[in-house]
């Protein structure tokens, strides 16, 4: 008598699952969650400078399949670009061909990128937001931040190595810094956009 | 022109698309490993971003980050940032120069504002001998920053085109029992203030920790109009490095905390803790905050609760 072949379930990310991949990250539960956010934002660096788009679906599709052969793995930092790759040369696969474009081409996009009236419209809208999220950063972060950014761009390279002897710090240590406020001021910034959409 | 130091050259090479497939596969197996790497890489990046929008690159560098960053929408939406914060510093140009040739110091103490000190709002409630005195605790001090020295925190909240707020005359004079604060700072020598852009005034409260039986009520009386709110908590001097705040509206589920929070000494020699927030971001009603002392290595120590009543007033 034949039997009828075992259907193979689609595996689906559980709490589980979840839970087991948490701990094999660290087994103290905050510190596994900010390793989770750490690896997601390498993701999602990875998925950008390889020219993929919708990066946070990309991340999310790589997490997945790790947690899924978690079992099998012995170094997770390796596998993990390893299935970031897979991921991406998938993703250029299935995405459409784009022709070649020239640099007058890219010039062009430029300006109809930044030229749009949408386009200036979302800047003044962040804008605005910056101005109400600054009183919200820790004063040394925002004390940074006016002063990275207050120089008129001519003068803004000097401006830097100024700040940096200032601060006794290197030009790329206060680049980092300048970073942190930086991305602080990015999340408010979001969260502020987000409150503008809701009805 | 914007360049880059030696050591960030394989970064930006990895950003531009540069490097041959081994090289980038390397580098990005180090930068999976390697958080500090991974961190730096993100700053440059920025940097570059802002590079592109202050006009900063070679000509070829333009070619090529137009190429990698205007096509896709998660890197038009890190250009949008760039750009509302390239003209967020447009509009405070006046870092530049300053005493000596300097920069100024980033101290709030030495940004030179001006305090003209009066009293807003009305006392608290009063109760009856029987239950003892009520003591008002709310003191307003009114500030209005000056053009001269860079007043970020009010210049930091002012939106485009906003036309310059006239500031609000001073009241009346303190009630009796209620400590009034002294300048900040003053300005000495300072330039006629030549008005540039519109300025949001800084609202200062000082609040007094609850008290059991106490019947006394802190009252944040807010105009209309645009402000930031200040709230300031007295602190013991040099008890801990850093505190923690946490304000709750009574009715409703907004939490807002503030890490990290230094102390700074006052004129007269008193210490506190400054939390500044967009007055739009306390609606009428009761708050309560909780002041923890940062302790590293281990659990913070709660300082004191506070409670606060903000009451949206009508400037006349």
């Amino acid at each position: 008598m034949d039997s009828a072949p075992a259907r193979k379930e689609k595996w689906t990310l559980d709490q589980k699952a979840l839970d087991a991949f948490l701990r094999h990250l660290d087994p103290d539960r905050e510190r596994a969650g900010e390793k989770y956010e750490s690896l997601r934002q390498k993701l999602l660096t990875f998925f950008r400078c390889n020219n993929c788009w919708h990066g946070e679906d990309l991340a999310d599709e790589a997490i997945n399949r790790v947690i899924r052969r978690l079992d099998e793995i012995r170094d997770l930092r390796p596998f993990i670009k390893g299935v970031a790759r897979t991921v991406a040369l998938e993703y250029h696969q299935k995405a459409k061909q784009v022709k070649e474009t020239t640099p007058a081409d890219f010039a062009e996009l430029a300006q109809s990128v930044t030229g749009d009236p949408e386009h200036e419209l979302e800047v003044e809208r962040r804008l605005r937001c910056i101005d109400s999220c600054m009183p919200l950063l820790q004063a040394n972060e925002r004390e940074l931040i006016t002063q990275w950014y207050s120089y008129d761009k001519h003068q803004r390279i000097e401006n830097k190595k100024k700040l940096a002897h200032l601060r006794g710090a290197s030009a790329g240590a206060l680049r980092v810094q300048a970073y942190r406020a930086r991305k602080r001021l990015q999340e408010l910034v979001e969260k502020c956009l987000e409150k503008s959409r809701t009805p | 022109m914007w360049h880059v130091a030696e050591a960030d050259k394989l970064a930006l090479g990895y950003l531009f698309g540069d490097l041959s497939a081994e090289e980038r596969d390397q580098f990005e197996e180090r930068y999976f490993v390697d958080d500090s790497l991974h961190e730096r890489l993100l700053a440059l990046e920025d940097e570059l971003i802002d590079a592109y929008v202050g006009d900063a690159l070679s000509r070829e560098e333009r070619q090529k980050f137009e190429r990698l960053f205007l096509q896709s929408p998660e890197r038009q939406e890190r250009l949008k940032f760039a750009q509302a914060l390239a003209r967020f510093g447009e509009r405070h140009p006046n870092l530049k120069e300053e005493r000596g040739g300097h920069l100024a110091s980033e101290s709030r103490h030495q940004k030179g504002l001006l305090f003209w000190p009066f009293h807003l709002g009305r006392s608290t409630s009063l109760r009856s001998a029987l239950t003892g005195a009520a003591i008002v605790a709310v003191m307003v001090t009114f500030a209005i920053w000056q053009n001269g020295r860079r007043p970020e925190i009010a210049r930091s909240i002012i939106p485009p085109g906003q036309s310059n707020v006239a500031p609000p005359s001073p009241i009346i004079s303190p009630t009796p029992g209620i400590a009034v604060a002294e300048p900040r700072a003053t300005m000495k020598g300072q330039q006629k203030a030549v008005p540039k852009a519109p300025l949001h005034p800084v609202l200062s409260f000082v609040l007094l920790p609850l008290e059991r039986d106490s019947q006394q009520e802190n009252v944040v009386s807010v105009p209309q109009g645009l402000y930031t709110i200040e709230l300031r908590l007295s602190v013991e001097p040099d008890k801990y490095r850093a505190y923690r705040v946490t304000i709750q509206a009574v009715d409703a589920d907004n939490l807002m905390e503030k890490d990290g929070l230094k102390p700074h000494a006052m004129r007269n020699g008193n210490h506190v803790v400054s939390i500044f927030l967009p007055a739009e971001d306390l609606p009428s009603g009761y708050y309560s905050l909780r002041l923890e002392g940062v302790v590293p290595a281990g659990e913070n120590e709660v300082l004191g609760g506070y409670s606060f009543r903000v009451a949206r007033a009508h400037m006349k």
